[in-house]
């Protein structure tokens, strides 16, 4: 879902410990540990994104090709969203 | 077809099976009282004594079944940070008569890993519940206070805990988190997965859990817990920790701690001075920015605490 919204989701405490961010979700007590990547991404939906933007961000910040990038991206989401710590929601038609 | 348990009274749940389906593992340790540090130990002492150790594998129906039986309520439930002193604090309690203590099950962690596969289950609350109430069987018919100490890792799961047992008091007990780093550094627990032979950071790897852990204190940890630190034990258990759990303490009582406490609480050894590690600076700043501001916010609730019976948490 390409041009689909990621929107954060739950109640999730974090720090970043050695250049990875380790976050617990204080309802479900689950916690994870995510990359430098995963971590600006995390910090880039803080306000809902597309997709497409997330995607569009990284290539201007990071050395990677596109088509590289949304690769690890909708993996990485793919994962968070097994984690519920994003829903990914259909982006309104124009 | 009801299946009766009845054959089962007196037994102790000792391990939880998640698949195919979830399953109580139950060990026949009447007889025995739980005065190991470990309750783990407590099954595998039980099978060096007697030469095996009988065991059940049932269905959650058992837990509900057996919960009628004669069983205390956790007395007081020990929340902690790692390396503080959690298992002196318990082995001195354990001096009192009485006392039974069950120190970092195994079975719980289990069962909230099988957990957080389905967050949303009430099922979960239940067996919580009844395989804590499980430990607390009156089996001996002296037991009058019942202590359950978690692992650093239920910290995660206060909450569960406290919506399980909302009139059971918790305290929190705590160190310097260099100190903790240092103490995981130098032998690492089995909860930290540090595997010598992976060539992966044991440093990152201790920080990581120790973040988790603090930053599940600063959520879950709430006012109406008592807060101790690690550099006030022993003699917190019996200035503070009874009084505030409106425990009258004779003068045998304390002197009986103040002799366990003398000994180090794991081996029962005489206290053995040890060489501090030297932590990077990376290690300390982290500790600095991180983990420090969160161990000192919830220290200066130990200067707060109000006595149980004035706070309204018990009767």
């Amino acid at each position: 879902m390409t041009s689909g919204i990621v929107v954060r989701k739950g109640d999730w405490l974090s720090a970043t410990v050695d250049g990875e961010l380790v976050m617990m979700n204080a309802e479900t007590g689950n916690y994870i540990t995510i990359s430098r990547v995963g971590g600006r991404i995390w910090e880039m939906i803080e306000q809902s994104m597309t997709v497409d933007q997330i995607c569009s961000r990284l290539v201007d910040e990071f050395d990677v090709a596109p088509e590289v990038c949304r690769a690890d991206v909708q993996r990485f989401l793919d994962e968070m969203v097994d984690n519920k710590a994003i829903t990914i929601e259909e982006s309104p038609p124009e | 077809m009801v299946t009766d348990h009845s054959h089962l009274h007196g037994w102790t749940p000792v391990a939880f099976l998640a698949d195919p389906e979830p399953r109580i593992v139950w060990a026949d340790l009447r007889g025995q009282r739980f005065d190991q540090p470990f309750f783990d130990h407590i099954a595998s002492k039980r099978h060096v004594d007697a030469g095996h150790l009988a065991t059940e594998v049932t269905d959650l129906s058992a837990l509900h079944a057996l919960d009628a039986t004669p069983s205390l309520d956790p007395t007081l439930i020990v929340a902690q940070s790692a390396r503080c002193g959690s298992t002196l604090l318990v082995r001195l309690l354990a001096t009192m008569d009485g006392v039974v203590t069950v120190s970092e099950p195994e079975i719980l962690s289990k069962l909230f890993l099988h957990g957080l596969r389905n967050p949303e289950s009430a099922a979960t609350h239940d067996v919580l519940r009844e395989i804590v109430r499980g430990f607390g069987r009156l089996r001996f018919g002296d037991e009058k206070i019942y202590v359950l100490k978690l692992s650093s890792s239920m910290t995660r799961f206060l909450p569960q805990f406290r919506r399980a047992f909302p009139h059971s008091p918790m305290v929190w007990l705590q160190r310097s988190p260099i100190e903790i780093v240092e103490s995981e550094m130098r032998s690492p627990g089995a909860w930290i997965g540090f595997d010598p032979q992976g060539g992966g950071d044991l440093a990152a790897l201790v920080l990581k859990k120790t973040t988790v852990t603090f930053l599940a204190a600063r959520a879950h940890v709430t006012d109406d817990m008592l807060v101790l630190d690690h550099r006030d034990l022993p003699d917190s258990v019996w200035t503070t920790l009874a009084p505030w759990l409106g425990l009258s303490l004779s003068r045998t009582d304390i002197s009986r701690m103040e002799q366990c406490a003398s000994y180090d609480s794991k081996s029962g050894e005489p206290f053995v001075r040890r060489q501090r590690l030297a932590m990077p600076n990376a290690v300390h700043d982290i500790v600095r920015q991180i983990l420090n501001p969160i161990h000192d916010e919830l220290g200066r609730r130990r200067d707060k605490r109000k006595p149980l019976q004035e706070s309204g948490a018990i009767g």
